[in-house]
């Protein structure tokens, strides 16, 4: 049996469960845990689009990972580690709950229901597509109603892949706490292990669960961490890897240039070239930002530069640019040269609703310029 | 010109009113007029051309009149049977339908019930289990429909009903249909179809949403049971399992899915729900215990058809003896091209059933390229089988019911329930293998007092010829069993895997009537998956799921399963249709010639392990038949009888025996086949690995004392004992139900096991289904209709009807077979003796 585990119950049964409590100066990689708890909602709710982050409150958020026999789903694959971690007024409180035996999975997934449905919003990494689907389903199997429809639901995979996903070898928890976090393991198992290592314990063999545990613990710590991270991104004084700032100021950019916030691309794209960035899209969303704003010939020039510096389908769409502005600022030669290096480009780099738009473009442009000639 | 049908509706094309499918199949009340989806009239699009004028009079009784005076023809028609017009046997609705339903069957011109309808839906409405087998299109679908929606109104919409359809094509027609008649209830309700095509997108809407959910075997085996908690609302509220086509879940696969619903009812009792089954079936032998065998219930059977039929005609043709002396006839293929000019005309609709696919898409190509002579454009006449893209049959669909579709050509594809409205004239080139089929075959023709006829070309095998001298083994009582054992061990085991991972099994169900509770060695099957395989944990008399794996993906239902082989066009990559595995290393190796609606495509390269082929269309002369060798090698014998000579006590004569064995199947060369002529043009090596198979056999051996008197060490002789095999293989099917392809054979005049003469017959199935051992018990009736055929043959030596021609079972072929058969039928049958292992030959 692991070492300090004690028993709770409730209506459904009994089941094993370790609580450890952590101060707020808890340091966990480059930081403390504390950290989290002035967490902005208005960040975590502009980066992720989801409005009812808004109001996040991390002194009642439940931070959530659990461990599982298996990735593929279904029925039959069981949750036998729940990691929660909350905060309780004077530091945070990891409660882990953990199954003995498969029968004490009633009780374990009541608590964890009760517990859940006690507090905010969800913190979790990946958890919209598997921490929160496993406990559903075993606890509709099992009869317990499950509390996280409605619920607020933090899931930090998301914000970190779109920010960050360009720069990293993969988007799992562990290459994020470590670059973003400063976290390093030391004696992980990894979470395939896991489920070998729970059959080990209920078939009376040497087993690893003591590592299990560690490492439910580290991935729960490391989700405060994260979110402290994500919370702040669009601070000026955001303590990370200097290599991670152009890389962040690109992918804000990006984001705001899809959501058509064209001040806030002005803000991240001048910051991503204060950084040094020469990312073409990003060149490409602040000569567009710039034309929203009404900025044409500056708009014009980094269009211009955008188009001639490659060959590929960014810079025809930037040759059509090129000659909407020309056209636009009587600059009818530049405009008509512009087009036909659109229409070459295009002919050899894109396809679909991409050329299609392109050509319409382009067309509407030639008519421009033969009714101004 | 055949009688349009008045009552029917235009097929949305008339634009002033808006298309609406009609009921699934009711009668209406006075003219009891079937209203099948809205099918057109198939009055022909007017065309012109001498012979489309000359040939579109002709009508069923004319076919029939010509038939009868052609004298080329007339005297190969062996058999005729006409079956009278038969009136509607029409009831009340029952006063227990609830006054919405009422009114919109009678909104919908449905006055009153086939009496077969009304006895099953007051059986479901009395809360039991149905199993309603009457022929095709007599309103089967109404025995179930009518029931679940009064349920639903009776619960206010809180009641669930699952549907299960043996193909995905039959779920698709239902769901509208149903729809429209939840849309005219005026009820926020939803019926859908959830299978592999339903995209992952819309799922979890359906699932959350759905009152009425219509799917496969497949999909219920390896989707949704294995997730049941997200589909925990339509179990815990499942009052319906409709199942359709349940003749068809024989075999293997009916096997599996009889040990899929155990895991249905399981999880719906854990749930806490009981839900009814209504069932329909093609006529069956013994239905009542076929459902008990699949669904582990007593059910109310009803077989009684109070359907109208117009008169039916069914010829037995057999084509001319090319050589008597060989006993080879015409080919079968070649006589229904022939047949076509009879057969086939722009005023009706006209359809061909072949056994294989291959053939299929030879009549095809031959039909089209003839179509001016019938006075048809070769649009007008289609193929369709399985295999097939999804789009292509919907299309061929369509133009049958709506009569653009003249002519079309198929395999059992268009066997079942799919809705294609009824054609005129049906021609079964071959018998289809079992008397199921042949009727159901038959039930695509007859539209309501119309005169309709069935052809049936004798092929030369044995069966076929068979049948011509025994026309009443087709219209006499149906003689055959389905063969479905869910407690075969090997299929037990693997669907408890499934079950085990879908909730924990204890002791105390197995001590209880639960579905599972039923099936012997559950508990000592579990024990074995628990200490041995490592996947279940026990517990305090509870077997835990205890692995890291989804089992329901490693399980195969068998039948046609999901492990396809994608066909593609090399070129564009796109699919042109799909193959089974086991079909695939003889039809899509390297060089084959495949065949789409007669175009020809020949395969460039065959990815095996990605299950892939790429093809490139060409312009073929020729069509490609791959040749195989197979092995067959004996693992573990289990029962045996024996009997002894006759005229020496204690001296053994001939042995059972029932085993298992190991078969290597291995793709050797294929044969290049002109059309028309059929002259081989050409054979090709095929590399490709082997299939392999492990399955049940039963053996019959001769003892060297027997075999000696019989001759059979005699050189030549040999050959007679095949033939002896594969005409025991050819006839079985009548006794078991399969296919010949259902059971393989291996006969050996000196086995390598057994060290004597063997005729080994296996499943041709992983794991085996039982028929082998079915035969074990039958082989006595078996050996005697085998007797029969040969001494009723008339040909000299032996021909492909009886034991085969002299080239293959030699020139005393026929006698030494005769001598053979005669002597295993005479006398006691043997006795059963010790465990086989005891009896094992010794090296």
């Amino acid at each position: 049996m692991p070492e300090g585990l004690a028993t709770e119950s409730n209506a459904r049964g009994e089941f094993g469960v370790r609580i450890e409590r952590f101060p707020a100066e808890f340091v966990h990689g480059s930081a403390a845990l504390g950290e989290v708890l002035t967490a902005d909602g208005s960040q975590l709710s502009v980066l992720t689009g989801d409005a009812s982050l808004r109001e996040f409150d991390p002194r009642q958020a439940t931070f959530l990972d659990i461990e599982t026999t298996g990735l593929s789903g279904g029925a039959g694959t069981q949750v036998f580690q729940v990691g929660l971690l909350t905060y309780e007024g004077a530091g945070f409180e990891l409660w882990q709950g953990f199954l003995r035996s498969p029968a004490e999975a009633p009780a374990l997934l009541e608590a964890c229901a009760a517990r859940v449905r006690r507090r905010g919003a969800l913190v979790s990494f990946f958890g919209k597509s598997f921490d929160r689907h496993r406990l559903e389903d075993q606890m509709r199997l099992h009869g317990v109603e499950p509390s996280f429809a409605g619920r607020p639901h933090l899931d930090l995979y998301h914000p970190c892949r779109r920010l960050y996903g360009k720069r990293f070898v993969d988007g799992r928890l562990a290459t994020m706490e470590r670059e973003l976090c400063g976290v390093e393991r030391e004696k992980d198992l990894p979470g395939a292990f896991a489920p070998a290592a729970w059959f080990d314990f209920l078939a009376g063999r040497a087993h690893a669960l003591e590592a299990v545990f560690l490492h439910n613990r580290i991935d729960v710590l490391s989700l405060v961490r994260l979110c402290s991270h994500v919370a702040r991104v669009l601070d000026d004084d955001l303590a990370e890897r200097k290599d991670l700032a152009q890389i962040r100021a690109e992918a804000l950019t990006v984001l705001f240039a899809t959501r058509r916030d064209w001040l806030r691309v002005l803000e991240w794209s001048a910051r991503a070239l204060d950084e040094n960035s020469r990312a073409r899209p990003t060149l490409a969303f602040r000569a567009r930002a710039l034309q929203r704003t009404g900025h044409f010939p500056e708009a014009l020039a980094l269009f211009e530069q955008v188009a001639s510096s490659a060959r590929d389908g960014l810079a025809a769409e930037a040759w059509a640019e090129v000659s909407v502005l020309a056209c636009r600022l009587g600059e009818l030669d530049r405009a008509q040269l512009a087009c036909g290096s659109g229409e070459s480009m295009a002919s050899v780099t894109l396809a679909g609703t991409r050329r299609a738009r392109l050509d319409h473009k382009l067309l509407r442009v030639r008519s421009n310029l033969a009714k101004g000639r | 010109m055949l009688n349009p049908n008045p009552t029917r509706e235009p097929h949305g094309r008339d634009g002033d009113r808006p298309t609406r499918p009609a009921l699934p199949q009711p009668p209406s009340g006075s003219s009891a007029a079937e209203l099948t989806s809205g099918a057109a009239s198939v009055r022909p699009a007017p065309k012109s051309g001498a012979a489309r004028r000359a040939r579109s009079n002709t009508g069923v009784p004319a076919i029939v009149d010509n038939l009868k005076s052609n004298p080329a023809l007339r005297d190969r028609i062996v058999h005729w049977n006409a079956i009278e017009a038969r009136p509607a046997d029409l009831c009340e609705f029952s006063p227990a339908l609830d006054p919405r339903l009422l009114k919109l069957f009678q909104d919908r011109g449905l006055e009153r019930l086939y009496s077969h309808q009304r006895e099953a839906i007051d059986h479901a409405l009395a809360g039991r289990d149905v199993l309603v087998t009457t022929p095709t299109a007599s309103g089967k679908t109404l025995c179930y429909v009518a029931p679940v929606m009064q349920r639903l109104l009776e619960t206010g919409g809180k009641a669930r009903a699952l549907f299960l359809f043996p193909t995905k094509a039959l779920s698709q027609d239902q769901s509208a249909a149903l729809n429209s008649m939840i849309g005219d209830l005026g009820e926020p309700w939803h019926s859908f179809t959830y299978d592999g095509d339903t995209p992952p997108s819309v799922r979890r809407t359906l699932r959350d949403r759905g009152h009425i959910l219509l799917t496969n075997p497949w999909m219920l085996h390896a989707g949704i049971l294995p997730n049941h908690p997200k589909w925990s609302e339509l179990f815990r509220d499942l009052s319906t399992i409709v199942i359709d086509e349940v003749h068809t879940l024989s075999g293997v696969f009916g096997s599996s899915v009889a040990n899929v619903l155990r895991r249905l009812l399981r999880i719906a009792e854990h749930y806490g729900s009981r839900p009814q089954f209504l069932l329909s079936s093609a006529t069956l032998r013994d239905p009542k215990s076929h459902a008990k065998a699949l669904t582990g219930r007593d059910v109310e059977v009803v077989t009684e058809d109070g359907s109208p039929a117009g008169p039916r005609t069914f010829a037995l043709y057999n084509p001319p003896m090319l050589d008597p002396i060989a006993g080879l006839r015409a080919n079968a293929l070649e006589e229904a091209r022939r047949l076509a000019h009879q057969l086939v005309g722009p005023g009706h609709q006209t359809i061909f059933f072949a056994n294989r696919r291959t053939a299929v898409e030879v009549l095809t190509r031959y039909l089209k390229e003839a179509a001016h002579e019938f006075g048809l454009d070769p649009d007008e006449i289609r193929g369709y089988r399985g295999g097939y893209l999804p789009l292509h049959r919907r299309e061929i669909e369509d133009g049958l019911r709506q009569g653009t579709v003249k002519v079309v050509v198929t395999t059992n594809a268009l066997e079942l329930g799919i809705d294609i409205g009824r054609l005129d004239v049906a021609v079964l080139v071959g018998y289809p293998g079992s008397q199921a089929s042949f009727w159901q075959r038959a039930g695509r023709v007859g539209r309501r007092g119309n005169p309709s006829l069935i052809v049936q070309v004798a092929r030369s095998d044995a069966i076929d010829q068979y049948l011509t001298q025994h026309p009443e083994h087709l219209f006499g009582a149906p003689r055959e069993r389905l063969g479905l054992d869910p407690d075969n061990l090997v299929i037990l085991t693997e669907q408890l895997k499934c079950a085990a991972f879908e909730l924990p099994f204890t002791k105390r169900e197995l001590a209880a009537d639960t579905p599972f509770a039923r099936a012997p060695h559950v508990a000592s099957v579990l024990d074995y998956l628990a200490s041995e395989s490592g996947l279940l944990h026990e517990k305090d008399g509870t077997w835990y799921w205890m692995a890291d794996a989804y089992p329901a993906q490693d399980v195969s239902l068998g039948g046609t399963g999901p492990d396809n082989v994608l066909v593609l066009d090399a070129e564009s990559g796109k699919a042109i249709g799909e193959i089974e595995r086991s079909a695939s290393i003889t039809t899509v190796h390297e060089g084959a010639i495949y065949q789409v609606e007669g175009e020809t495509w020949k395969v460039e390269r065959f990815d095996y392990e990605n299950r892939r082929a790429y093809l490139k269309r060409v312009e073929s002369d020729y069509f490609t038949e791959a040749e195989t060798d197979t092995e067959v090698a004996v693992l573990r014998l289990e029962r045996s009888a024996r009997r002894d000579r006759a005229d020496a006590p204690d001296v053994e004569d001939y042995s059972m025996w029932t085993g298992e064995v190991h078969v290597t199947t291995l793709a050797t060369q294929y044969k290049k086949v002109r059309f028309y002529t059929r002259e081989s043009v050409g054979a090709e090596d095929i590399h490709l690995p082997a299939e392999e198979l492990d399955t049940q056999a039963v053996v019959l051996t001769l003892s060297e004392e027997s075999a000696r008197e019989l001759l059979l060490d005699q050189g030549d002789r040999g050959a007679a004992w095949a033939g002896v095999g594969k005409l025991v293989r050819h006839v079985a099917p009548l006794f078991l139900r399969c296919q010949p392809s259902d059971l393989g054979l291996s006969a050996q005049v000196k086995s390598k096991h057994f060290r004597r003469p063997a005729l080994i017959f296996y499943d041709e199935v992983q794991g085996g289904v039982g028929l082998s051992e079915h035969l074990y018990e039958i082989h006595r009736e078996v050996l005697a209709a085998a007797l029969e055929v040969v001494s009723r043959c008339d040909c000299h030596s032996g021909c492909p009807v009886c034991v085969g021609p002299p080239e293959e079972s030699g020139a005393l072929g026929k006698e030494t077979a005769l001598t053979i058969l005669r002597h295993l039928c005479a006398g006691a049958a043997p006795a059963e003796c010790a465990p086989a292992l005891e009896r094992e030959p010794k090296p």
